[in-house]
């Protein structure tokens, strides 16, 4: 699932609690699914990487049903956008841009609604909320496996 | 795995052993379904790329909007005679290539044309060895230069290579220099290429 990196395609994070990769929001995330969506996840993955190694605009690539704006929420009174690739199956993927074509993985779930309930949406926005923080404070680690 | 992955796993408690790697399910992915996928992203990132809409194919090749929908998702099994007709309406040929696995793909349009080499200028050095003393032009040049100037008889006296020792890619460009000599104290949020995995 290694695609061919090059300087222009979108990089895709995933937030981790320590080093090893298990620890990702995103293993957490496939390990909260059943077998047939864990196989669906691991697909728009797959199909997400496919695109992003291209680096070109994520609206061109998907069609607008497939990849929109989920959620705005307001930061140091700026509106923050998250984004949602509706993938395989009911599998949807919520992310943020940010500089530099960079992108992370916020949350991967089944969503058979497309509405989002205010749980939901809190949820999002405290990760996302966090790792804007983070880019703020310059309190990202560096990648770990290069 | 570099050796800067492999010590920080090395540093990892024991007692995460025991976690689960959900993303060795990725192995078990259809390959064709995969193969797909990849033609749909190759025909919607060249359409993006020859500043088309998918109203615009619709439209000019008289197809259906839903038929555009799913030539690009990767959910038909594509037609060699659709591939055509979508790469000639844009311009474009395509070929059959064979690689093994482990090669590289050839380079898209796309990223060809972001491959803008940023002239350096050239140095004069002096090369002093205990027999040899020179007067040379350095020149620094990428491998595309370097065949291009081969293609066009432009041959130097002499080549060096130089191969970049500083990383690929970098997150945040002030940790770069910690990823050589990487020590886990301020794993606040760590973040990791899903690529990678």
């Amino acid at each position: 699932m290694t695609p061919e990196d090059w300087d222009g395609c979108w990089k895709i994070y995933t937030i981790c609690t320590d080093a090893d990769k298990r620890t990702s929001t995103t293993n957490a995330d496939l390990l909260l699914l059943g077998s047939s969506d864990r196989r669906l996840a691991v697909k728009s993955y797959s199909t997400l990487l496919g695109k992003a190694n291209t680096g070109l605009n994520f609206y061109d690539l998907y069609d607008e049903k497939q990849c929109h704006e989920a959620h705005t929420f307001k930061m140091n009174g700026k509106t923050e956008k998250i984004y949602r690739i509706w993938g395989s199956g009911d599998i949807r993927i919520y992310f943020i841009y940010l500089p530099n074509k960079n992108i992370v993985l916020l949350k991967t779930c089944p969503k058979r609604k497309d509405h989002l309930t205010k749980g939901e949406k809190a949820q999002l926005d405290v990760i996302a909320k966090y790792v804007f923080e983070c880019l703020e404070t310059n309190e990202f680690s560096t990648r770990i496996i290069i | 795995m570099t050796s800067s992955t492999a010590l920080v796993t090395t540093n990892l408690n024991e007692e995460k052993d025991d976690y689960i790697d959900a993303f060795s399910d990725i192995d078990q992915a259809d390959p064709f379904e995969l193969k797909k996928d990849y033609v749909a992203t190759q025909l919607a990132a060249l359409m993006s790329f020859c500043k088309k809409s998918r109203s615009d194919v619709a439209k000019d090749l008289g197809w259906k909007k839903s038929r555009v929908t799913r030539v690009l998702s990767g959910r038909e099994n594509l037609t060699i005679k659709s591939i055509w007709e979508f790469t000639a309406y844009l311009g474009f040929e395509f070929d059959v290539a064979f690689r093994r696995p482990d090669e590289l793909r050839a380079k898209q349009p796309w990223q060809t044309a972001r491959e803008v080499s940023v002239p350096i200028p050239a140095v004069n050095w002096q090369i002093q060895t205990s027999n040899l003393s020179r007067e040379v032009t350095m020149e620094i040049q990428t491998a595309k230069d370097v065949v291009n100037d081969l293609i066009h008889g432009e041959v130097k006296d002499y080549y060096v290579s130089f191969v970049r020792n500083d990383p690929k890619t970098t997150y945040l460009t002030d940790m770069s220099a910690q990823i050589t000599n990487f020590i886990p104290t301020r794993l606040k949020l760590p973040v990791m290429r899903i690529e990678d995995y």
